[in-house]
């Protein structure tokens, strides 16, 4: 969309004349947005609202402006605008090639990804904006209370971090390898519909506190990055204008300090206020569910260290649980804002005695007790552990006629949580229209935000910047303009449709684990039971959430291995997993065996169907015999 | 002599190695045609051996090649060791486990003769038809290796091994028609083709081993050294009663402490 230039040009003393157009800033009665890369509490929702009153860039105005475009119109919502004040001349020092916006995952990661391509790093002024101070970060002391904040990295996204040298310098004791994962529902007493996905011998993901990660990505920025990654903290972007001739952008960080961008990457959170002057919208929706996150405390399993990661599906939402170190967990429980607050209102026992309660009890008696403890909440006196343990003695606990070996494998007892640790944020599926804006681009939750039940946004969000530093440097070895379309454009070519695709999956999971009415119930389980007994998809699944070690990467964590020589007296080790060799006849073994379960499991659907239709028939034949009687 | 009557006669071509019967292009053809149909059909081993010598321009030179990438193929090829009758004198006092013990006990259990195998005779060149005699006899060496005993089912998957292996067309054409004439065909696909085509797959190229100064080593280090596992899955053995027989006395041999080797799965 090509918006039309105002007519008013201010010709300046030196002779240059600034064509300024007045930008619609969403606030045009204050000439300040107060950018908060970091705040997490912002309710999206509200956001929203303020866009759509008092942003002049709403739907009518653009249409109107598409269909005017050939007249200067004055798209300020304010009658009397005067233009903005024109940019100030913006010293040498004070220009960068790339200007980063957010110091938090997405951003630190993406100056570790510029600095280790050859050509960028060289080249390129790269300047890293973040609001806050990053002392905090550049702190961590890697000892004493677990954060709340942990997400889990992908096998490709670890052997990346470990190829660009930033792996090396996270705190390996807090970093915790999932090795197994069970995922499971019980939507009536007699089904557990389980996926069990076994150890295959090397991790698929590793739990790893964000502010390690972004420890370590500072070190390796501070490590390498002098002279090429400035780096400046505590500076809030009042403003942005696009420069002139749209060749650059202006950042305004103080009162009268200006930056000057060729290209602005914004990496700042969900609300991305680069998004916003870009004037990308999104699409999505807040999904009615809040997450509760909380640091667990419970006993060192005799048998197996603490690797398993379990997740399960509860009707308000998933409930997860993953491993942090032999005696210490955490815990994301997506459920209703209600409940969360509830949740958060409970004193730490009776919050134990729940946490336990979700992950074990059946879910009519959760769902009765839930109950319990909202109403409770409401009247104003949040349940004590006391209360609670009364009512589960009486409350009714449905027998299953399954028998114990059919339930499926549990996590640990809870003996008692860390309170600070205590928190809850809002989940909303949204993800931008587009990631290229004019001189602008959208990196990790800027561009799209997801549910956490896969543990996937951080991974996509790492994804986007790898892909983005490579476009970049492909750009600059052709002496391409790093901050126009034609140089950006494989970013989104190739980001926005696996990006799409993760989100929508999620957001269809999420629906399908939530339904509790009985044809979703039956096809969930019988989805999931056949999941679990087809290997081969398994394993695509699990390639496909990145837990496949990524067969190129040189150092320690994967060996590449040459087809031709293979070595004479050579060992076959621990390592050596199938999954690693290709060719033809590793490709006809896997169809063998996927060709028998995928006979297997028609047979079994084959069956199941004809059992349907023989009841659909004996019942319709009932009724008519009752009809016919009557 | 009169004209139809010479194309009957053996013709004028030189003769490379004691054996060796030279054939034209369109003898080499039709040989290759007729042994293919009647060797699938009724599984007589000469014809199948003929098959295999009048295609094995497709694929010999390329399992010579094979066999010189390593030291060991390469001294195989210099020393030209073969194996018959008088290889297996002395490998009975071995202990059980040896790779040599266990090939003679093999070849007892199943009344075999290395010398049985028929010679190799239609290949022109003497590396080649030595390299193709290489791969007749050590046949049994890859039985051994992995317990399976010398009935059909077993000669197929090992045939499947082959063409995972070393990419030999004959193997190809027996693993594709062998198995119509199985019984149990539908079990025998699920339990032994993955793994044949895994191992073969995973493993050294067993031309270019020297078997021969082997003869001590014990089966289990070999197997690890080759890169190769025999068929554990499960049920395998509970299907399958020859390879069980075979499994089970090893089973019993090391429980009276009498097999050499160590386990190779602890």
């Amino acid at each position: 969309m090509r918006a039309s230039t105002s007519l008013l040009t201010v010709p300046r003393a030196s002779g240059r004349t600034i064509c300024t157009r007045p930008l619609p800033l969403p606030s045009t009665s204050r000439s300040s947005i107060n950018y908060h890369p970091r705040s997490l509490h912002t309710p999206p929702s509200s956001l929203v609202r303020q866009d759509a009153r008092t942003s002049p860039c709403n739907p009518q105005a653009i249409l109107s402006s598409r269909l005017s475009a050939g007249r200067a119109r004055n798209h300020s919502s304010s009658a009397a605008a005067e233009p903005p004040k024109a940019i100030p001349e913006i010293s040498e020092e004070n220009s960068y090639d790339i200007v980063i916006i957010g110091g938090a995952n997405a951003g630190l990661a993406f100056a570790c990804a510029l600095l280790s391509q050859p050509t960028i790093s060289s080249t390129t002024k790269i300047l890293l904006l973040e609001g806050s101070s990053l002392d905090k970060t550049r702190n961590w002391s890697g000892e004493g209370a677990w954060e709340n904040r942990i997400s889990s990295l992908t096998w490709e996204n670890i052997s990346w971090l470990e190829s660009i040298g930033v792996w090396k310098h996270i705190e390996q004791s807090r970093s915790c390898p999932v090795e197994e994962m069970i995922i499971w529902a019980n939507p009536s007493p007699n089904s557990f519909p389980t996926i069990h996905f076994p150890p295959l011998g090397h991790p698929m993901a590793r739990m790893t506190e964000n502010m390690n990660l972004q420890r370590a990505l500072l070190r390796r920025i501070e490590e390498i990055g002098k002279g090429k990654v400035d780096i400046k903290e505590g500076k809030k972007v009042q403003e942005m204008r696009l420069g002139e001739g749209e060749r650059w952008v202006g950042l305004r960080v103080g009162e009268t300090e200006w930056i000057k961008g060729s290209l602005v990457v914004g990496a700042d959170g969900p609300n991305s206020p680069v998004r916003l002057f870009s004037k990308i919208e999104t699409y999505g929706h807040a999904y009615q569910t809040h997450a509760v996150v909380a640091t667990l405390n419970h006993p060192p399993s005799s048998l197996y260290p603490n690797t398993t990661a379990f997740q399960r599906f509860l009707p308000t939402g998933p409930i997860a649980f993953l491993p942090l170190s032999s005696e210490a967990s955490t815990m994301v429980w997506s459920t209703l804002p209600p409940h969360a607050a509830a949740l958060k209102r409970l004193s730490p026992e009776a919050l134990t005695l729940m946490v336990n309660c979700g992950y074990q009890l059946p879910e009519s008696t959760l769902t009765a007790l839930t109950d319990e403890m909202i109403r409770a909440d409401q009247l104003g006196q949040p349940l004590s552990a006391n209360q609670i343990n009364d009512l589960l003695a009486s409350l009714p606990i449905p027998g299953n006629t399954v028998g114990e070996t059919d339930q499926p494998i549990l996590p640990p007892t809870i003996t008692s949580i860390h309170a600070p640790s205590v928190a809850s944020f809002p989940l909303r599926l949204s993800h931008a229209n587009e990631y290229l804006g004019k001189r602008t681009a959208l990196v990790g939750d800027a561009a799209h935000t997801i549910h956490p039940l896969a543990g996937q946004g951080l991974n996509q969000g790492l994804a986007d910047v790898r892909c983005l530093a490579e476009v970049l440097e492909n750009a600059r070895k052709l002496g391409g303009d790093l901050g126009s379309i034609t140089s950006l454009a494989d970013y989104p070519r190739e980001r926005y449709p696996l990006n799409h695709l993760i989100l929508s999956t999620t957001d269809k999971l999420h629906y399908i684990f939530r339904a509790r009415n009985g044809i979703v119930n039956w096809f969930r389980g019988t989805g999931l039971e056949i999941i679990n007994e087809l290997g081969p998809l398994k394993k695509l699944l699990m390639g496909g959430a990145g837990a496949k070690p990524n067969i190129t990467t040189r150092g320690e964590i994967s060996k590449s291995r040459k087809n031709d020589e293979r070595e004479f007296g050579r060992v076959r080790g621990a390592g050596d997993e199938l999954g690693q060799i290709g060719g033809w006849q590793m490709t006809a073994a896997n169809g063998v065996e996927s060709w028998f379960t995928i006979k297997g499991v028609a047979k079994m659907a084959g069956e199941v169907g004809v059992g349907l239709v023989r009841e659909g028939m004996r019942k319709a034949v009932g009724a008519l015999d009752n009809r016919s009687k009557r | 002599m009169k004209p139809s009557l010479r194309l009957l006669a053996p013709s004028a071509r030189p003769v490379n190695y004691p054996g060796h019967t030279p054939l034209s292009f369109s003898q080499n053809a039709l040989l290759a045609v007729g042994s293919g149909l009647m060797g699938v059909w009724t599984s007589r081993g000469d014809l199948v051996a003929s098959l295999s010598e009048s295609t094995a321009s497709t694929f010999l030179p390329s399992l010579h090649h094979r066999m010189t990438l390593h030291p060991e193929g390469r001294q195989i090829l210099k020393d030209r060791p073969t194996i018959s009758s008088d290889t297996l004198v002395g490998l009975r006092d071995l202990k059980r486990g040896t790779l040599g013990r266990e090939y003679w006990e093999w070849l007892d259990d199943g009344k075999l003769d290395p010398d049985a195998r028929a010679p190799v005779q239609y290949i022109d060149s003497p590396t080649l038809a030595y390299t193709m005699l290489r791969y007749r006899q050590t046949h049994d060496l890859y039985h051994t290796l992995f317990s399976l005993p010398p009935t059909l089912p077993h000669e197929l998957s090992l045939k499947v091994f082959e063409f995972s292996n070393m990419s030999l067309p004959v193997a190809a054409l027996s693993s594709t028609f062998g198995p119509f004439r199985l019984k149990r065909r539908e079990t025998w696909l699920r339990d032994w083709v993955p793994w044949a085509l895994r191992e073969g797959k995973q493993g050294k190229s067993l031309v270019g081993v020297y078997w021969e100064k082997r003869w001590e080593q014990g089966i289990g280090e070999l197997r690890r050294e080759l890169g190769v596992k025999r068929n554990d899955q499960e049920g395998v053995e509970g299907r399958w009663g020859g390879y069980r027989k075979i499994r089970e006395e090893e089973r019993e041999l090391r429980k009276r402490g009498e097999w050499v080797d160590e386990p190779e799965e602890w």
